[in-house]
């Protein structure tokens, strides 16, 4: 058998199977990271408390990241669940580098 | 679309339960003791069954303690948890100048140390058990317990959607049907009727460490102070603090007093006290609300200058951090509820035995088609839950008996009596896995008869070493004594008979034709 033929019978699935455990659970943990993370700037910019920012958002992280698992298993779309859960975040993680260089040059 | 997204929970629901559920059964199970790790501590160290006196005095009881402690070991700082009916002692610690913490137990009525226990008891095994695991290295048990959390949230949420008939699953209980049936409906049912226990005890649970899961909300939303984390945890604590000023001042000003003042602010009990700069002028008194009364576990404290008593801050908690307050207390437990206590171990149990049913259901359903195909599936996955569901049990049994029957000056290879202790449990819990890979078809059945036997002996060896009989103690810890040994006399028989059943199940022959329920 050669190697096309062999993936799109036998590897393919598991193949997919694990990456979309690893993506539900750790890209979706980095997702639902940067956006309590965006969330708590956001809310502190539009005039809260910053630490009633940071820990509103931390706390409905939780509720998010359980929805992205969630989801992560019932999308049967795989394209999709990597470019949510492998390129959102790291979008999402490259803007918070940004900013925190742009906060921290006003220190 | 509906079918398809049952099918894919229903997917999810097996395989996240297989691989997760031993973590998930060893946090359920420490949590539920957790419950009454304070009682747990009065059965385990006998000499902390004290009485309470009913009028005592910090500055009587404390002060001449401290005082020596001062002057031996040049302490920092010191703090003082107050005793309550559930801990009938002060709890001191204090800051050597080296840095180091120490902790100690006073008795109130005699000022006095009480001496070394021997033991880390339920407060320091079993309760750091629940949310790390104990396992030191890099935080690696914090996100093990997060992880558990997290997937225990997955396999609510998936279990509740596989089902198309939930309420009437709710009602339906058949004890006599085959062992497949019953875990089946018991893990329904205890599933279904604590739901919203087990999906807020899970997130409560999350929502304690968040800033732990979610290091990084504080260190971009405060990304524009020098040290994001401290300056968060000071502002969301609305904590008060100031520098020694190094000019050391023997006056100080009447604990006593501050306490008075602080109750008749709060119109609420005082529940710790801390010291800080002892001995400098710049010295500060910290005065903590009490958490016994409400749900919350409020952050309520008064900041008082240590020498001239004068008021110096008080804080509170924001309105967010109020909520955030609210899930502490409701996993916490901290308020006095004795009937919400016993609701929430029951509750517990239920969790456990959701948990372990989840495992029976699973591999009853498989065991044919395995034995068929031979696959290894069921062996494997039967080890695992009989180690982690009745091995661990096990294991803590045989923690407790090793409290009871171990001398008080125990030492094997430089280890000391309370570590003798945790290795009994850890030894027992590994040999419960090794047993259960060696015997599976046996394994359940033997462990839940040893854990009847071991329970048993626990209640017989604390009557003998500690002369308190079976259902008195001294007085004032006669209810956590008594509902301990009542607990290990209840599970020593649950323990027993379902060790007899098993044994019974075992010698018929079987006759249904066992059918695969999903796969």
């Amino acid at each position: 058998m050669n190697f096309p033929a062999l993936w799109q019978n036998r590897l393919r699935a598991p193949a997919q199977t694990i990456s979309r455990v690893v993506l539900a659970v750790i890209g979706g943990y980095f997702l639902s990271a940067t956006l309590v993370s965006l969330a708590a700037l956001g809310l502190s910019m539009l005039g809260m408390a910053r630490s009633e920012a940071v820990i509103s958002s931390a706390m409905l992280g939780f509720l998010v990241y359980l929805v992205i698992v969630l989801w992560g298993f019932a999308e049967r779309r795989f394209r999709r669940i990597v470019l949510v859960l492998l390129l959102a975040p790291i979008a999402l993680q490259t803007t918070i580098n940004m900013l925190i260089d742009t906060l921290k040059v006003s220190l | 679309m509906a079918k398809e997204l049952r099918q894919s929970m229903s997917w999810l629901h097996t395989w996240a339960g297989i691989l997760l559920s031993g973590l998930i059964f060893a946090v359920f199970w420490m949590g539920t003791l957790s419950v009454f790790d304070r009682e747990i501590d009065r059965w385990m160290m006998p000499d902390t069954r004290l009485e309470l006196p009913k009028q005592w005095s910090l500055n009587a009881s404390l002060m001449p303690t401290i005082q020596r402690l001062t002057t031996q070991a040049h302490i920092r700082q010191w703090g003082v948890t107050l005793p309550d009916e559930r801990t009938p002692y002060l709890r001191l610690f204090y800051q050597t100048a080296s840095g180091e913490f120490i902790n100690e137990r006073l008795d109130v009525t005699t000022g006095e140390l009480i001496p070394d226990p021997g033991t880390l008891g339920a407060t320091g095994f079993i309760f750091p058990f629940h949310y790390r695991l104990n396992i030191p290295w890099a935080g690696l048990g914090y996100w093990l317990v997060g992880l558990a959390a997290m997937a225990m949230m997955v396999l609510l949420v998936s279990g509740v959607l596989i089902h198309k008939k939930i309420f009437k699953e709710f009602f339906t209980f058949r004890p006599q049907k085959r062992l497949q049936r019953v875990s089946l409906d018991l893990h329904n049912l205890t599933g279904v009727a604590a739901l919203p226990f087990h999906f807020l005890i899970t997130l409560s649970g999350l929502i304690i460490f968040s800033s732990i899961y979610f290091p990084n909300a504080a260190e971009l939303a405060y990304a524009d102070t020098r040290h994001p984390s401290t300056t968060f945890f000071a502002e969301s604590g609305d904590a008060f603090q100031r520098p020694a000023s190094g000019h050391s001042t023997s006056q100080q000003a009447s604990l006593d007093d501050m306490v008075k003042r602080a109750q008749s602010h709060w119109r609420d009990a005082v529940g710790f006290i801390r010291v800080r700069n002892v001995g400098d002028t710049q010295s500060v008194v910290q005065l903590g609300r009490t958490i016994k009364h409400e749900v919350s576990w409020n952050i309520d404290k008064l900041y008082f200058d240590a020498v001239n008593g004068k008021l110096l801050h008080e804080a509170t908690a924001k309105p967010l951090m109020g909520i955030q307050r609210f899930f502490v207390g409701l996993h916490f437990i901290q308020f006095q509820h004795g009937a919400l206590r016993w609701l929430y171990f029951i509750a517990g149990v239920g969790s456990c035995i959701m948990i372990g049913t989840g495992f029976i259901f699973w591999s009853q359903a498989r065991r044919k088609r395995h034995a068929r195909q031979q696959l290894a599936g069921v062996r494997i996955v039967d080890t695992m839950a009989i180690g982690s569901v009745s091995g661990i049990i096990l294991a803590t049994v045989a923690f407790w008996l090793a409290n009871r029957i171990l001398p008080a000056d125990a030492v094997l290879a430089s280890a000391k009596r309370a570590d003798l202790e945790v290795w009994v449990f850890y030894l027992i819990w590994l040999c419960s896995f090794v047993h259960a890979a060696l015997c599976t078809q046996s394994a359940l059945k033997q462990q839940c008869a040893s854990i009847a036997v071991l329970a048993l002996t626990a209640v017989l060896a604390n009557g003998l070493t500690t002369g308190d009989s079976l259902w008195s103690g001294h007085a004032p810890s006669l209810a956590a004594v008594a509902g301990m040994n009542a607990s290990l006399i209840i599970g020593a028989i649950i323990a027993a008979v379902i060790a007899i059943k098993l044994h019974r199940r075992q010698k018929l022959p079987v006759i249904a034709t066992a059918r695969g329920h999903y796969a």
